[in-house]
């Protein structure tokens, strides 16, 4: 069995290892932290693979995250604004959050990275399972929201390795249903 | 049979003298005896174009024809309205009515008095667009950014004594974002209609494309109006072209 993982630091830390281990799977993970949705639905889709994966598993994270490219580097922005590379650049970003930015601009491109991830696996036949961490998500298009499991977190709000095991064994647990509806 | 139509001004048929009843997704829809819906709209965006896309219930149409649109065009959601006002104060100078005025016909703007009569008129218009400025629908808090003319991107947003937009294009946007955006929102709309196994047609404007579009609506060969959209005869070798992609 293959499994091909993505999201943000949440995916990026142990529980797609984890969950694969309990289904006896090779896992590719390309999560990095601070991904935002657009991230993940671009290097999922823009790669250039084709395993035939028996499984996706997609974290997508906070809907007001985007990014830019450069000219060297994909730089994510967060409303933290704490990107390195932002530099000169965090005065028009923090415009955009403070004055420009909407809940219904973060639903919209929450909902593109959904469906555009959903049909990517979709013609390709891979079952697919799309997760949030976003809270305050209003989509009902998710499998899962990861903040409906009550996992322990570490001082940077992140699952701890015992949180991870959690969210490994939930959606281990879950795996079947989820797979019946996919 | 019904078809549906999305894409920007190309497909809403701008500068025809009568849109709905010249433009090539009316003539499509009459070939194939098919009710039309056609959801385009003058300067919008792939982003926009992708989200009409999936508001609408799919599984209702025989065939989905999709027009995309230059990439580095974008939108964003204006909730107070700030950018109606900006972009109507962007067009009342002496520039933007001169470009109207060389848009009119030779022989019109040969009548030397017909210059101040239409100067009159064209200010006349935008102060009673000022007064009227409401929302209509949800739809037009959506703010259609194109890089074309600097008016298109007032929004009364100032960085810096700046538009935010100006400065978007200038520091921020990169033609690989723009090209990743293409190509997103393409397999976006594409992928689902494969899923859903409705026949589809993919067209373009965007001159530097590696997207497998089926057709170029700009292409040269079609005849156009002044702002370069297709003329009558244009929609008629459009609609005859789609005909023989189906």
């Amino acid at each position: 069995m293959k499994i091909f993982s993505n999201g943000s630091s949440f995916a990026s830390g142990k529980y797609p290892e984890y969950l694969a281990k309990m289904l006896n799977a090779d896992l590719t993970n390309i999560a990095m932290p601070g991904y935002s949705n657009r991230s993940v639905w671009r290097t999922t889709t823009m790669r250039k693979d084709e395993t035939k994966y028996d499984l996706a598993i997609i974290q997508l994270t906070s809907k007001s995250r985007t990014e830019y490219f450069d000219g060297k580097h994909w730089v994510e922005i967060s409303v933290q604004l704490s990107h390195e590379r932002l530099g000169e650049k965090r005065k028009l970003w923090k415009h955009w959050y403070e004055n420009m930015y909407t809940d219904q601009y973060g639903d919209c491109e929450e909902n593109f990275a959904i469906e555009g991830l959903r049909g990517h696996f979709a013609v390709r036949k891979i079952p697919c399972i799309i997760v949030t961490t976003d809270k305050y998500t209003k989509s009902n298009k998710f499998d899962m929201n990861l903040f409906d499991i009550d996992f322990p977190m570490d001082k940077t709000n992140h699952p701890t390795d015992f949180g991870h095991r959690m969210i490994a064994k939930t959606l281990y647990n879950h795996y079947e249903t989820i797979i019946s509806r996919v | 049979m019904k078809l549906l139509f999305l894409g920007c001004s190309y497909t809403a048929g701008c500068e025809l003298r009568d849109r709905e009843k010249y433009r090539f997704s009316t003539l499509v829809g009459k070939k194939l005896n098919a009710e039309v819906v056609n959801l385009a709209r003058d300067g919008n965006s792939n982003h926009a174009i992708a989200r009409k896309f999936l508001e609408q219930d799919l599984d209702q149409y025989d065939m989905v024809f999709v027009q995309m649109t230059r990439k580095s065009r974008t939108e964003w959601h204006d909730e107070e309205g700030k950018s109606l006002k900006a972009k109507i104060l962007a067009k009342m100078n002496i520039e933007t009515f001169d470009e109207y005025w060389n848009s009119k016909t030779p022989d019109s703007r040969a009548k030397i008095e017909y210059y101040e009569i239409e100067k009159a008129k064209f200010f006349a218009r935008a102060e009673r667009e000022l007064k009227n400025i409401k929302f209509a629908s949800e739809e037009d808090k959506w703010d259609r950014i194109l890089t074309s003319k600097l008016r298109f991107m007032a929004t009364d947003n100032l960085v810096d004594g700046k538009e935010w937009w100006e400065r978007y294009y200038d520091e921020i946007y990169s033609d690989k974002y723009g090209e990743s955006d293409e190509f997103l929102f393409y397999w976006l709309m594409k992928n689902k209609l494969i899923e859903k196994g409705i026949r589809n047609l993919f067209f373009t404007i965007e001159p530097k494309t590696d997207l497998p579009f089926d057709l170029r609506v700009d292409h040269p060969k079609y005849p156009r109006e002044r702002f370069s959209h297709p003329n009558k005869i244009g929609h008629i070798m459009i609609a005859r072209d789609i005909m023989r992609l189906l």
